[in-house]
């Protein structure tokens, strides 16, 4: 690179050339070991104007390098003569290897050429194969798809959703990335889905139709179930009927006989209960509903179906809570009542069976739902019924349900709450009904024995209420000692007190004894013992009607012991315990009020004889010896009076009366002597007054075989006071009446006043004889100094 | 086909009630028929709605002017002015709910205190698409209306069934009435004037029209 320009003379200081010069060196040497760019070195050389000293030492540098080579290509000259020969021959065998490279090459393209003819078919034809090889794969899988396709259609045809839905499944899955047409792929992702809406739709729609199927099975469903527990309510109370005969067969011992159980038909109950397969008729087909759920579950919708099913029953069960008012509901509860329990029997299957399509804490929020609104619309009827009758219809049908739905695990206190609490209403409308029925009956009475022509008629009237008096049957035409007020008010209480039973039972109380038994003695005591007071008051006409009044009280007392029985047994409660427990007469205000009308009418009937007491000669010469008028007359009405009433009055009745009626023969004798009727009396008289008392005690005494304690001085003692009187005045010694001892003892019953006054009358016959020797000073009658006394002491104490 | 009419153009025009309890559907029959639309939202009716749509019966206009009203008792003030003039009425109850047909007689007797006796009603049981919830039978409808001398059908204003049927009935039965009662006016043209409403006949053409035209769902 020698520049063509002219070198330019440069003058260096002398100073710094020799260090500028060391230093370019050292670099210049480092460059040209590191293989560097010598450029820069260059053109800095000519820059400085020195490129004659660079060419100096170039020239003398490559000079040496010169006499270098030649020393070495002197050496070596022979080898590279040797060398060169050796090429040389080396050549030659090069071409000659060349040219029979040439010839094989030459034959061997005239060999191969046919066969890379056929290579060439070949790979073409491979080509070809593998083409119709992809097609054939290609429709074979077309044909797949449509076989899938065409499995799919028929299943769809048949409405077998399900396996529909596997068809569609695999075709989405396997086939769809598979298929090469992208029309076909079009399609097939266009059909997919309309393919599941139409089956969800479908499948809907059959949920639809199976929820209104539903419904109708349900009621049929509620009635078949209430029903069954119906049948074997009747079953069990037939058993214990039969037990409650052959019981009352025993105690009555009418006759031996031998009670065996009958084995019960286990043919006539459906095994398994309601709703189960193999039910028959009974049972109720979920197909549909299981169908339905598991399609929605297969297409990936389970929980909005289970929402869908929840919220649709849910509304079901509303619709069915309806409560027509245009029907009584006497008429329309059990289709109501049948219509819930079918829901929930159906609503236990599809918990148990549905595969988790509901939850039981879902039924069981259907359940309280129910129940509160079956309590609500029960409060609601019950509050507006005024019959006992449709009470028990109602309670009766709703215990039904309870039984039924307890079976399938329903909790039903509530229901049962419900119940109990109009227990009280439910008898206070079974009283009324009785109170107007036992009006009825007493209201009828004619007051006359019933004629029973009939053993049918006896056991009807007497045998069914145990008021029989013996345990052999009478002979026929039997005269009964009670009226129809008897049976007939029998009968309205038995049915009360089978009613009160009928509410208690299965009410979920099990031991109800105590209630019935509560309100059965306010049946009687407030209803029939105050309706048979009110009659006895109000109705009576002469002594027969209440003779027959007092006769019936008897025989119902005894019937009020059957009654308790009879409700122990119904309770199923043991007779023994009942009879263990004594109770008051709860008719003992009638019966007290009948006894005290017959009493009353005799007492009256008696006085119209008393009158005759005013006939008798207070002052007469001589004593009557087989007594005065009035009171032979009382004791011929009393021998009449015993002979019809010892027909139909228990002795212990009839004793009663006749205490009273003795009481008042005593006290009106009394009275006569104190009333200002007689002014005086002698000693014949009073003589006469004491054969009238004892005639009246031989009457008592006659009346012994009446009583079968044969307490005749029951009757005696109620003669007491007048007798007693007699006896002071008769007595020598009347001034003992002043001793408290004897007074104690012999007087008890005499008032002070009385025996002053009547003491006073006294009048002794010789007071008249005297009376004509006024003038002649006679001895005084100690007798009569005693009376003095007596009657001056006693006027003191006044 | 005639000829292009003007909507304002009609030859009857006839007024309609719908009455029944509240929540019964009445006002999405009237929206369903005379818009062809349903609404899900349960809003109540405040006080009167009312809407019209023409149908052509026997190549002539009838213009039906349909009202809607409250069935709550406190929208009761409005029921004179409501029923006058009415010629056709729609009573509708829902047959999901009993209660709803058992107030059925309570309004066809204050629909017959305040409108002429030959009134064309129709008794209309809504909501029949929700089969299972059904609480009133076909057949007890059926026999109500025939006892009482009213149409019957079931409809559902959700699925559009028989909807259009239940008014365009209704309007036909109304001109029948008042084209048997024109036939006994003659052919004047003077005593049928256009546009006005016409009261219709006696009682007994209507019982006679109802009693062979009667139809159910």
């Amino acid at each position: 690179m020698l520049s063509s320009k002219p070198p330019r003379r440069k003058v260096v200081p002398a100073n710094g050339d020799d260090s500028a010069d060391k230093l370019d060196q050292l670099l210049l040497s480092s460059a040209i070991s590191n293989n560097e760019d010598l450029g820069p070195f260059i053109r800095k050389a000519f820059t400085s104007g020195k490129p004659e000293t660079l060419h100096h030492h170039l020239r003398h540098f490559a000079r040496s390098k010169e006499s270098e080579i030649e020393e070495v290509c002197k050496a070596h000259y022979q080898d590279f003569i040797l060398a060169v020969d050796d090429l040389r021959s080396l050549l030659s065998d090069v071409d000659s290897l060349k040219s029979s490279l040439s010839d094989s090459n030459s034959r061997l393209q005239h060999v191969a050429r046919p066969l890379l003819s056929s290579l060439d078919a070949f790979v073409e034809t491979r080509n070809v194969s593998k083409n119709v090889n992809l097609a054939i794969d290609s429709v074979r899988t077309c044909v797949k798809l449509m076989e899938v396709c065409t499995r799919a259609n028929r299943h769809l045809a048949d409405d077998n959703f399900y396996m529909a839905l596997k068809c569609v499944d695999a075709i989405e899955r396997e086939y769809l990335d598979q298929t090469a047409s992208s029309t076909l792929r079009r399609m097939l992702e266009k059909k997919i889905p309309e393919i599941r809406s139409y089956i969800e739709r479908k499948v809907n729609k059959e949920f639809g139709d199976w929820l209104v199927e539903i419904r109708v099975v349900s009621r049929n469903l509620g009635q078949l179930a209430i029903g069954q527990a119906s049948a074997a309510r009747q079953r069990e109370e037939d058993l214990r009927i039969k037990q409650r005969q052959a019981e009352e067969q025993s105690r009555l011992s009418v006759r031996d006989c031998i009670y065996a159980l009958e084995e019960e038909d286990e043919d006539g109950i459906i095994a398994g209960g309601i709703g189960e397969d193999g039910g028959g008729a009974a049972g109720f087909d979920l197909t549909s509903l299981c169908r339905a759920y598991h399609i929605h579950q297969t297409l990936g919708l389970e929980d909005r179906f289970k929402q869908y099913y929840f919220e649709n029953r849910k509304l079901q069960l509303t619709s069915d809570f309806q409560v027509s008012s245009m029907t009584p509901f006497l008429e329309s509860h059990q289709t109501f009542f049948a219509q819930i329990a079918g829901f929930f029997v159906v609503e236990d299957r599809v918990l148990r069976a549905g595969g988790g399509l509901i939850s039981k804490m879902e039924v069981e929020n259907l359940w309280d739902i129910a129940v509160s609104k079956m309590c609500s619309v029960l409060e609601d009827q019950f509050s507006r019924m005024q019959t006992a009758n449709h009470l028990l219809l109602i309670k009766d049908y709703v215990s039904l349900l309870g039984v039924t739905l307890r079976r399938y695990g329903y909790p039903i206190d509530a229901l049962l709450d419900v119940l109990s609490k109009h227990r009280d209403k439910y008898h206070e409308l079974l009283l009324s009904d009785c109170r107007k029925l036992i009006a009825e009956a007493v209201a009828a009475d004619k007051f006359e024995q019933m004629l029973m022509k009939k053993e049918y008629e006896y056991s009807m009237n007497v045998l069914s209420f145990q008021i029989q008096t013996s345990d052999i049957i009478p002979a026929f035409p039997y005269v009964a000692p009670f009226s129809s007020t008897v049976p007939d008010c029998c009968r309205i209480v038995r049915s009360f007190i089978e009613d009160s039973v009928s509410f208690m039972s299965y009410g979920g109380q099990l031991e109800f004894y105590e209630v019935v038994k509560k309100y059965l003695d306010r049946l009687l005591s407030e209803v029939l013992d105050e309706a048979l007071v009110k009659l006895i008051n109000t109705s009576i006409n002469g002594v027969s009607q209440a003779m027959q009044m007092a006769a019936n009280m008897a025989v119902l007392e005894r019937a009020c012991d059957f009654f308790f029985r009879h409700a122990a047994q119904l309770s199923g409660v043991p007779l023994r315990m009942v009879e263990r427990s004594r109770r008051n007469f709860p008719l003992r205000k009638a019966r007290d009020a009948a006894e005290e009308m017959l009493s009353g009418l005799l007492k009256a009937k008696v006085d119209g004889f008393m009158t005759l007491i005013e006939n008798v000669n207070w002052m007469g010469d001589e004593a009557p010896q087989s007594g005065n008028e009035y009171v032979n007359e009382v004791i011929i009405y009393l021998e009449i009076l015993v002979s019809t009433a010892q027909q139909i009055l228990p002795s212990q009745v009839l004793k009663r009366v006749l205490q009273e009626v003795f009481a008042h023969i005593s006290e009106k004798i009394v009275g006569t002597l104190v009333s200002d009727s007689v002014k005086r009396f002698n000693v014949n008289a009073i003589t006469g007054i004491e054969v009238d008392i004892r005639l009246l005690e031989s009457f008592a005494d006659n009346q012994a075989s009446l009583f079968s304690d044969g307490d005749v001085d029951v009757l005696r003692a109620s003669l007491a006071g007048s007798k007693q009187l007699i006896n002071l005045l008769l007595s020598n010694h009347p001034e003992n009446f002043l001793n408290p001892v004897i007074r104690e003892r012999s007087y008890n019953t005499l008032d002070h006043k009385k025996v002053v006054i009547v003491s006073e009358k006294l009048r002794d016959p010789s007071d008249r004889l005297f009376g004509t020797f006024g003038s002649r000073g006679a001895r005084q009658n100690p007798k009569r100094k005693s009376l003095d006394t007596l009657i001056k002491r006693l006027r003191d104490v006044s | 086909m005639g000829a292009y009419r003007a909507d304002d153009d009609y030859d009857y025009l006839f007024k309609v009630v719908l009455i029944g309890d509240s929540g019964v559907g009445k006002s999405n029959l009237l929206s369903r028929f005379t818009r062809n639309e349903f609404s899900l939202e349960s809003k109540s009716t405040i006080g009167v709605e009312f809407a019209t749509r023409s149908i052509r019966v026997d190549d002539k206009v009838v213009k039906a002017q349909i009202w809607d009203t409250a069935g709550q008792e406190r929208y009761r003030a409005i029921t004179s002015a409501y029923y006058r003039g009415a010629v056709g009425a729609l009573l509708v109850y829902d047959v999901t709910r009993h209660v709803t047909f058992e107030n059925v007689e309570r309004w066809l007797k204050e629909l017959r205190d305040h409108t002429d006796a030959n009134i064309v009603v129709m008794l209309v049981g809504n909501k029949a698409d929700l089969r299972h919830l059904r609480a009133v039978s076909t057949e007890d409808a059926r026999t109500f209306a025939e006892r009482e001398n009213t149409f019957f059908m079931e409809t559902s204003a959700l699925e559009s069934l028989n909807v259009e049927n239940a008014f365009t009935e209704v309007l036909t039965q109304i001109y029948h009435v008042v084209s048997k009662k024109a036939l006994e006016i003659g052919d004047d043209p003077a005593a049928l004037p256009k546009g006005q409403t016409i009261n219709v006949g006696s009682r007994d053409d209507v019982s006679a029209v109802k009693k062979s035209g009667c139809c159910s769902a």
